[in-house]
């Protein structure tokens, strides 16, 4: 069905930003990715929407919003720890480790 | 298991016998207060420049009430003893003994151990002569010990031994015996090691404790057993409940009580304490090492009768190390020249001839000769003590700090200073030597009387020792009786020869001041001397007519005569027999003093320019060096053992396997969080990614 | 008379024993006031001059006064105890944590009374005798050492098993700052080794009482609902061996030992005197046999138990031999004589166990009487080492007299209190276990040998051997040597009359063969029907604590 499809799609979406999430060493990367899982997740607030009512049309307004005050946190952190170790490299940045 | 009750209507009851609990008391008080004069003398505090233990200046401190004290609760407990031994000879029907209990000691499960005393014959006969022989040498100990600086601790000590000897033959019970069984071997410690500044001393003092520790560990397997067979401790119920033990039981039960007889006792092999406790006072000597504590030993065995009774083969192996170590011990005698020492080894192989009389079953003959050796072996010793009081008053004379006042080279012909002392002590060497009529006569030539004719017909003759029959083992104990008797006259007369007749070598300023003992020192060795001469009158054998025979073995019979009859079986010895060993044994006594004149006549140098041993003469006066053998094979590997093996090796092995291994699981903690992640945050993604997808999974399963 | 004073003091007298030590701990800390460091070794004064800058009280009278109303509640218990009756006694029941089944339950029975008023006895003469040597934070150690007081106190009273582990606690972390903070050049080690070797065998314990707990149901921590259990033969075994090896690591079993050593050595004086109060063993009592009998009872379970006794009392004896310091040599006599006490709780005959009890009583006070004396040689002379001493009988008469008194005493010898426990013991277990019984035997022997030696290199031999400063050493004073005294006058005692001790242990230990043995004789006569392991154990038929 076409519910069905849709929440295939969402779960592939989310499957590849988890993947990217896990695997990406550039931060800027790992921001994309992660705005991709929220997405994919939008997409199925808006499948069960069509069946569950208003309610998930209201998730997805509050999913975007929340989305997007956290890619302005996250990409200004990004760009501070790239003035100041001169590298958005995930790997490289060592220094919670012992 | 009862309550121990007292023993239901006995004809003491309601008699002086009641205050039985008096006897062990009296010393023991004697021994508090003297110790707390000595301690508030301050007779151990002395300024550490002190370099000598006797100052002949000022007398030592608290030795005038000491001196009543001592002896005088000495005097009332044998008073105390005659009085009680009166009431038994009057009493009548003694063949259950008299007991009575001052209150429970240690009840436990069904354990119950009283406080209790019990008079009997053998307790009574213990009691008297461990009082009396006492009292006369704590009035020797008096003159000996006057001027030394530890008067009072002396006696304190001396005391504290008489009541803990006095607890051991009186008590009703194995673990009361057992309290005055190492209680003697606490007051001989600190007896023997009295002069604790020389650390030899104390340490002689150290080895006689480990030595009867090791006799104590006898003990109380023994003692174990028999509580695991008969539910009781003492004497009346457990040898009541042993009487139906099977023989192999018993077997045990009398090889390990006579364990702990060997260390008392100073028997091969746990005789090694007995010459360096020579280190001791020589009053100590007399009363500890001759009279009373060894002979605990022989108290024991005959004691417990009944037990030894029905175990024969350990009965034989009793016979057999008696017999060994009487002649082992005569023949190292023969070449010392210490006179304590010679006297030491008499005493070891006198032992083991008390030994031989309990092994064979003729416990009144043992205990026949543990009554004459105590009369002659004191009297040896005091004697011995008279002549190196006045030795040491020589050389104190001359300034001579150096020589030994002991060592028999630096004597002779000491008759002329000391003639009672040495006509006193050759009546003590007669008797030891077995001369009749002295007592030391009547009392070895029973025992080995009744090992000769126990090997024939008696349950003894019939029993093995490890394969070799019995008739055959009682043959050759009589046949080392009798070499031993023969040594024994050789090197008695050879201690008299060398320290009371011929020339004298001590030196001629010296000699100047050899005197006399004085009264306080002579009248005890009098006594004693009267007491050798009519002591065989004890124990008169039935053959020879010259009064009442048997009287001891009489006096006796309610406590051992059971046992007696049973080891004796039906061995009977002829009279053509009898007066054959008789003969033997006078004839053996005179070679053995006719061999020792003959030998020791010519004169002998002083110790100063004597030569070096050599030979067959090396051996017996190192005493076959048994001690430096024990250092090498027990004490020497025990010590490395515990040192490098048990402490260097395994304690510190064990401490780092904790600490190593605390640190070790620390650290692999902490490598296993690293694994985990660290501060990888990457990491941690995953997971959160991983275990997310498996919870759910695991719903979505469920 | 007994029953009266039980019934008037019987509500409140076990947990104001608990609680006045913590009490007392606040009112120390707070209000008392510190010691100025004391001026010479040498001097006798007794208590600090009047001099000191004021400010409240001394601290150390302080505690002192706390630890005598202690001693004092002690006291009454013992009269107050009942010989003739089962179960606890003096028991009180108080709520605490609901929720999860948690009271505080306090009772004592024969076996735990003795150790209670030893305890609580032992505290104020052990601080009265080492009066001088805690010179600095004394507000502090003074509210530790109360501290501590009160975890045994609860070790020794708590039926509750959450209250018992919270006490055991209680017990251990004091110590380590006793011994971390006054204690001797070696000291952070030999703490933080007590504490790591401890703590693991706790932590084995909080294990088990979790098991335990959920086994019962989730319901009830209380010892009496949890004997009411039938587990399983295996999980038995596992629950014991967890909690076996925290009281054998906490007693110092072979090869659980090398902490104490250390830490006696290290420790104050105090600190090493409590160290000796066998603990452990009282817990195997009072838990871990009568909680898994079949456990206790299983053949391999306590040969292997037996043996590691019997090696205890060879092996501690034997190194005890070469130690060269004092304190060494009572830390390995304390491991001998533990393998004493082993045997008798394993060994599982009435009279083994009231043997072991009365060896745990005798050793408190006779081993507490040597570290006293220890300590009294390290602060006049500076050091333990045996070598480095000598003569001294001659300097410090009184001293020798009291060290020959309390060694007699570790030998065993008869009319001395150590004998009567190692005697019961011995032949309480020779019935069941003949060979082992007589090899510990010969622990005897070894006793002596490692005993004698130390006190005659100390005491006998010339004084020249001492140094120079040690032979102006000053003898016991008069507050060292009233104190001493009264653990000569307890050793004399208790060697000649110890059956008001004997008597009061009867039915406790009478009642715990009864629960141990009873499994011993249900496996033998089940076992075989079943033929399988897992018996449940039935042999709750005799109960204890049948007046709860």
């Amino acid at each position: 069905m076409m519910l069905a499809d849709a929440l295939i799609v969402s779960a592939i979406l989310f499957s590849i930003g988890v993947v990217g999430v896990l695997t990406r060493r550039n931060a800027i990367m790992l921001f994309m990715c992660v705005e991709l899982m929220l997405n994919a997740v939008n997409l199925s607030f808006v499948t069960f929407a069509k069946l569950h009512g208003v309610s998930g049309h209201v998730f997805v307004i509050l999913v975007m919003t929340i989305a997007a005050a956290e890619a302005a946190v996250g990409l200004a952190i990004v760009i501070s720890v790239f003035r100041h170790f001169g590298a958005v490299d995930l790997p490289s940045l060592k220094l919670l480790r012992r | 298991m009862a309550l121990l009750q007292t023993s239901p209507s006995h004809p003491l009851d309601g008699s002086i016998a009641e205050w039985v609990w008096l006897l062990p008391l009296l010393p023991l008080l004697g021994a508090v207060m003297n110790g707390i004069i000595a301690v508030r003398a301050g007779t151990f505090a002395a300024t550490v420049a002190d370099s000598d233990d006797h100052d002949h200046a000022t007398p030592p401190a608290g030795r005038g009430l000491v001196s009543l004290i001592g002896p005088g609760v000495m005097l009332l407990a044998f008073a105390l003893a005659v009085a009680l031994f009166l009431a038994m000879r009057g009493a009548g029907d003694l063949a259950a003994p008299f007991i009575r209990s001052l209150g429970s000691w240690m009840p436990a499960g069904d354990l119950r151990i009283d406080w209790a005393l019990q008079l009997d014959p053998l307790s009574m006969l213990m009691t008297l002569i461990i009082t009396g022989v006492g009292f006369l040498i704590h009035v020797f100990s008096v003159g000996y010990m006057a001027d030394d600086r530890g008067f009072a601790r002396y006696f304190a000590y001396l005391n504290l031994f008489v009541a803990m000897m006095l607890v051991l033959v009186l008590g009703a019970s194995y673990p009361v015996m057992f309290v005055g069984w190492e209680g003697v071997g606490l007051a001989s410690y600190l007896l023997i090691g009295f002069w604790f500044r020389e650390r030899a001393n104390a340490d002689a003092g150290r080895k006689a404790f480990i030595v009867n520790r090791i006799g104590d560990f006898g003990f109380l397997v023994a003692m174990f057993l028999v509580y695991a067979q008969t539910g009781a401790l003492d004497y009346v119920q457990a040898h009541a409940g042993l009487a139906v033990a099977a023989p192999g039981v018993l077997t045990a039960i009398a090889l390990f009580l006579f364990v702990g007889c060997t260390g008392k006792s100073a028997q091969i092999p746990l005789y090694v304490w007995l010459p360096d406790a020579m280190a001791g006072p020589t009053p100590v000597s007399a009363l500890i090492h001759a009279a009373t504590m060894v002979t605990a030993g022989v108290y024991l065995i005959a004691r417990a009768s009944a037990v030894f009774a029905g175990a024969p083969s350990v009965s034989l192996l009793v016979t057999v190390v008696g017999a060994v170590t009487a002649l082992f011990a005569a023949t190292i005698a023969l070449r010392q020249w210490d006179i304590k020492k010679v006297l030491a080894y008499s005493t070891v192989s006198q032992l083991g001839y008390m030994f031989v009389g309990v092994g064979t079953g003729a416990y009144a003959a043992g205990v026949f000769h543990l009554v004459t050796h105590a009369f002659f072996k004191a009297l040896l010793f005091l004697g011995a003590g008279a002549v190196i009081h006045a030795m040491h008053a020589a050389y104190h004379h001359a300034h001579d700090h150096t020589a030994d006042a002991q060592d028999m080279r630096n004597m002779g012909g000491l008759g002329r200073y000391m003639p009672r002392t040495s006509a006193l002590m050759w009546i003590a060497t007669l008797a030891i030597a077995g001369v009749p009529p002295l007592a030391g006569f009547f009392s070895k030539d029973e025992i080995l009387t009744s090992a000769f004719a126990r090997a024939h017909n008696s349950p003894l003759a019939e029993a093995s020792l490890l394969g070799v029959p019995g008739s055959a083992v009682l043959y050759g104990v009589y046949g080392l009786g009798l070499l031993t008797a023969l040594l024994t006259a050789v090197y008695m007369t050879r201690l008299m020869l060398l320290t009371f007749t011929g020339a004298n070598r001590t030196g001629a300023t010296a000699a100047s001041a050899l005197h006399e003992a004085p009264a306080l020192m002579g009248v005890p060795l009098a006594v004693l001397g009267v007491l050798t001469v009519v002591g065989g009158w004890l124990n008169l054998p039935s053959l020879i007519p010259i009064g009442p025979a048997h009287l001891l073995a009489d006096w006796l019979a309610p406590v051992t005569g059971t046992a007696t009859r049973v080891l004796a079986g039906d061995a009977h010895l002829s009279h053509t027999a009898e007066y054959a060993l008789i003969g033997t044994a006078i004839a053996t006594a005179g070679i053995g003093i006719a061999i020792a004149f003959a030998r020791y006549r010519s004169p002998v140098p002083t110790k100063a320019e004597a030569p070096a041993e050599q030979g067959v003469a090396s051996l017996l006066h190192e005493a076959y060096r048994v001690d430096a053998g024990l250092d090498r094979v027990v004490v020497r590997p025990l010590a490395w053992l515990s040192t490098s093996v048990l402490w260097r090796g395994i304690d510190r092995a064990l401490e780092s396997l904790f600490v190593q291994g605390s640190r070790a699981i620390a650290r692999a903690a902490g490598a296993a969080h690293d694994w985990v992640g660290g501060g990888d945050v990457g990491r941690y993604a995953w997971a959160f990614t991983i275990g997310l997808l498996v919870m759910l999974a695991a719903f979505t399963v469920r | 008379m007994t029953n009266a004073l039980a019934s008037q003091v019987g509500s409140w007298l076990l947990p104001a024993l608990l609680i006045w030590p913590l009490i007392g701990a606040v009112i120390v800390r707070l209000v008392g006031r510190d010691v100025r460091p004391a001026a010479s070794t040498a001097s006798l004064d007794a208590m600090p001059s009047d001099a000191l800058a004021s400010g409240g009280p001394d601290a150390r009278v302080l505690t002192l006064c706390v630890l005598l109303v202690e001693a004092t509640l002690g006291v009454l218990a013992w009269f107050a105890f009942d010989g003739n009756t089962d179960g606890w006694q003096l028991a009180t029941d108080l709520p605490w944590l609901p929720d999860l089944g948690a009271r505080l339950a306090l009772g004592v029975d024969g076996i735990s009374l003795p150790m209670l008023v030893l305890t609580t006895c032992l505290m104020p003469l052990a601080l009265l005798a080492t009066w001088r040597q805690i010179a600095t934070r004394v507000p502090t150690f003074g509210a530790l050492l109360l501290a501590l007081t009160s975890g045994l106190v609860g070790v020794f009273t708590a039926l509750d098993l959450l209250l018992f582990y919270l006490a055991w606690e209680l017990m251990l972390i004091p110590m380590y700052f006793i011994i971390g903070i006054w204690g001797a050049s070696g000291r952070t080690r030999a703490a933080l080794k007590y504490v790591i070797l401890t703590m693991f065998g706790s932590l084995l314990m909080l294990a088990a009482i979790a098991a335990l707990y959920v086994q019962g149901g989730a319901s009830s921590f209380h010892l009496d609902d949890l004997l009411r259990l039938t587990l399983g033969e295996s999980q038995q075994l596992w629950l014991f061996t967890a909690f076996f090896l925290a009281f054998a690591i906490k007693s110092a079993l072979v090869p659980f030992h090398t902490w104490l050593p250390d830490a006696q050595f290290e420790a104050p004086v105090i600190g090493a005197v409590v160290l000796g109060l066998k603990v452990g063993t009282y817990a195997i009592l009072r838990f871990a046999l009568p909680l898994f009998p079949l456990a206790a009872t299983h053949e391999v379970m306590r040969t292997v138990v037996l043996v590691l006794s019997v090696i205890a009392i060879v092996y501690g004896a034997l190194v005890a031999m070469v130690q060269p310091d004092l304190r060494k040599v009572l830390s390995y006599s304390s491991i001998s004589h533990l393998g004493f006490i082993m045997l008798g709780c394993f060994a599982l005959t009435q009279t083994a166990v009231q043997g072991a009890v009365m060896i745990m009583v005798n050793h408190g006070i006779t081993t507490s009487a040597l570290f006293l004396l220890a300590g009294v040689l390290r602060e006049r002379g500076g050091h333990d080492t045996l070598a480095g001493y000598g003569g001294l009988a001659r300097i410090m008469p009184l001293f020798a007299v009291m060290l020959t008194l309390s060694m007699l005493s570790t030998v065993g010898l008869p009319g001395t209190n150590g004998f009567v426990g190692e005697f019961l013991v011995l032949i309480g277990s020779f019935g069941r276990e003949p060979w082992l019984a007589g090899l510990a035997t010969t622990g005897v022997i070894f006793a002596a040998v490692y005993a004698l030696r130390a006190m005659q290199l100390v005491l006998f031999g010339s004084a020249q051997a001492s140094a120079p400063e040690a032979r102006t050493m000053v003898d016991l004073c008069g507050r060292e040597l009233g104190v001493l005294s009264v653990f000569a006058v307890a050793m004399l005692w208790l060697g000649v009359a110890p059956q008001p001790v004997l008597q009061r242990m009867e039915r406790a230990s009478a009642a715990l063969i009864a629960r141990v043995d009873g499994a011993r004789v249900t496996r033998a006569a089940v076992l075989p029907q079943l033929g399988g392991p897992s018996v449940a154990i039935g042999g709750a038929s005799v109960s204890p604590e049948g007046a709860r």
